[in-house]
């Protein structure tokens, strides 16, 4: 198994979106998988283990996202693995979380769509960098 | 002197004694009237208003004790004065029993007359302020029981769940309101200890606050699991003369639907923002992929990538119009044009309008009309717009070859039903109850390659009910689906009002 190239599973119902960021972390090495609804990527999460999770937010209208990442986080087999949840609205504490629920923040981080290449890149790499050096969570 | 003279009836058959009296009373400034037997008497005494009578024991027709007992019999208001005869003050001691004031016997000197007159008079007085007091006394009581049945009146049509407790806190006065607002019989016993605890808790904090003058305190308190029920509870201290805390008063009021709206509202805008900034998004995104270099060398991904952004520019104006219509028809800013309109030129315009997309998957269009079909009260472009997004649904739904009917027919006398059934992948019974929600779509294995805003059944139930009308839908996975509006043939009811 080839281990110097990270894998990285992105959960998201728009598959524009997911094309997007499969060029992109291709590009820069990455292996992609993709899911495009949050039941089926909490499978995948749970057999393939991958090194970082891309979770939207918003399927189906609904706020699907946070569920699953609490989910996610609850599970043994997964909870290990970082989770920066995708928001369409700028804000973390914008217009998509009801301001006074505690459990609406349940994600290591948060970026916002839309999502520039730079940025992107920059944060997976902080992220799998803290993993590595600050061992299993 | 305005105030009443007393008036005087004498009672006599001797005629000396009527004059003699009458002439010593009438300079003692009485009014006098004179009678010469029991009889005539009795009836003056009826026909009007005397305080005193002063009667001879011993007459013709009627004699005084008669005259006496009639007068009880009849509740005249009167003071009687008997006049016995020498030896008889046995008689007079009997009249008195019966209900005389005093007596005179005969001969009476006239200081006599007049002093026992005077001392009669005294009780007529004392009669009259007695009665005015008890007159009084009635008009009080019933005045209070008017403003108690006033204030009752009052506290129970408030809609709002009242409380008022003492000083201790306990619960002195409920009204109905309160007992419907929290479902029991009786609020003083049955008042859950959720909410008297909860409402303690507030109570507790005005009484503590006792003497640091008139203050209001308003909190939200949900109650029953899940929220159930969310009441805003305004609490004010009752205070005394010496502005000290005597008690409190705490209004309840529903808000549960107000949060629910608040909630809905809420949903909707982030609904609204993450659609339109979907599509955006993803052609930014693959702007950026090309500018950043990621797809030189190349040109078919970029050709991809190019129409694959036209695509989703496309999608969102489509979402923007069907935005506008959603936000009009909301606001009420929409004016509707009900004309008499012939709903199947109507549908035979759409199904042409819609010919070139329906061929592209082999589908049949077709419109039944029954004969004699009326022509129908309502707004035409509505008309258009429901048509056309019941029909595309049923084209896009469908299956290769199938079919899409349109159905007009009457129900009853005062309706008709709009159908429209297909021959398509149906619904799955779980999505029903959602199916006229905004931006509710199916998503299943066979609707995930389908695009759409997932507004167009809201803005069909909006229109039918705008018309006074409902919408039913029926389906069977794998058959097939079938619409039908019900709209009134004329317009009766105002907008929003279903008359069916």
């Amino acid at each position: 198994m080839n281990q110097t190239m990270k894998r990285i599973l992105v959960i998201d119902d728009d598959p524009d979106f997911t094309s997007i960021i499969s060029t992109i972390l291709e590009t820069s090495d990455y292996e992609v998988i993709v899911a495009s609804d949050p039941k089926e990527g909490f499978a995948v999460a749970r057999e393939q283990k991958p090194d970082l999770i891309l979770l939207d937010v918003i399927f189906y209208g609904d706020t699907l996202g946070f569920e699953y990442c609490r989910k996610l986080k609850k599970e043994p087999e997964t909870a290990a693995i970082p989770v920066v949840m995708v928001t369409s609205v700028g804000d973390v504490y914008g217009v998509d979380f009801w301001p006074s629920d505690p459990d609406m923040l349940p994600a290591d981080d948060y970026i916002s769509k839309p999502i520039r290449q730079v940025d992107l890149l920059a944060r997976i790499e902080k992220i799998l960098s803290e993993k590595k050096s600050g061992g299993g969570a | 002197m305005q105030s009443a003279q007393t008036q005087i009836i004498v009672v006599d058959d001797e005629k000396t004694i009527r004059d003699g009296c009458s002439i010593i009373l009438k300079e003692a400034n009485y009014g006098v009237e004179l009678a010469e037997d029991g009889q005539a008497g009795l009836e003056k005494v009826e026909a009007g208003k005397f305080d005193i009578a002063i009667v001879d024991l011993k007459m013709p027709r009627l004699s005084g004790i008669e005259f006496i007992e009639a007068v009880q019999r009849k509740n005249i208001e009167i003071v009687p004065i008997v006049i016995t005869g020498y030896a008889s003050i046995s008689s007079a001691v009997e009249a008195m029993k019966m209900g005389a004031y005093d007596y005179l016997s005969k001969p009476f000197t006239p200081d006599e007359l007049l002093y026992i007159v005077q001392r009669a008079e005294e009780t007529v007085r004392l009669r009259k302020i007695r009665k005015q007091l008890l007159e009084e006394r009635a008009r009080s009581l019933k005045d209070i029981a008017y403003e108690k049945g006033r204030l009752k009146t009052i506290l129970e049509s408030i809609a709002d769940g009242i409380i008022v407790t003492d000083k201790d806190g306990r619960i002195v006065l409920t009204n109905p309101s309160l007992c419907s607002l929290l479902s029991v019989e009786d609020a003083a016993t049955d008042m859950t200890a959720e909410l008297i605890e909860k409402i303690g808790d507030a109570l507790k904090v005005i009484s503590d606050g006792a003497g640091m003058g008139y203050s209001k305190v308003e909190e939200e308190i949900v109650l029953g699991e899940g929220g159930k029920l969310v009441v805003s509870v305004s609490l004010a201290p009752v205070q005394n003369e010496e502005n000290e805390t005597i008690g409190s008063v705490a209004v309840l009021r529903d808000i549960t639907k107000l949060k629910e709206l608040d909630r809905a509202k809420f949903n909707f805008v982030r609904m609204v923002t993450h659609d339109l900034k979907a599509p955006v998004g993803a052609i930014q995104g693959y702007l950026d992929l090309i500018l950043d270099g990621l797809l030189d060398g190349k040109p078919e991904k970029q050709r991809e990538v190019l129409e694959r952004s036209r695509e989703r520019a496309a999608a969102l104006l489509k979402l923007i119009a069907d935005l506008l219509s959603v936000m009009k028809s909301k606001s009420g800013l929409v004016r509707r044009n009900f004309e008499s309109i012939a709903l199947e030129d109507v549908v035979n315009e759409i199904i042409t309008f819609l010919k070139v997309k329906a061929d592209e998957s082999e589908i049949t269009l077709r419109l039944e009309v029954e004969p004699d079909f009326p022509k129908v009260d309502a707004d035409r472009s509505n008309m258009e717009e429901l048509l056309t997004n019941l029909v595309s649904n049923a084209i896009t739904y469908n299956k290769k070859g199938g079919a899409v009917t349109v159905l007009l027919r009457r129900h009853g006398n005062h309706q008709v039903i709009i159908e429209c059934a297909d021959t398509g992948i149906g619904i799955p019974p779980e999505a029903v109850p959602r199916l006229f929600e905004e931006f509710f779509r199916v998503r299943s294995e066979a609707t995930h390659k389908i695009s759409g805003t997932g507004l167009g059944l809201s803005i069909v139930k909006d229109i039918v009910e705008a018309h006074g009308g409902r919408i039913t839908v029926e389906s069977e996975l794998g058959k097939g689906t079938s619409f039908k509006a019900y709209l009134p043939i004329q317009r009766k009811a105002e907008r929003g009002e279903p008359i069916c």
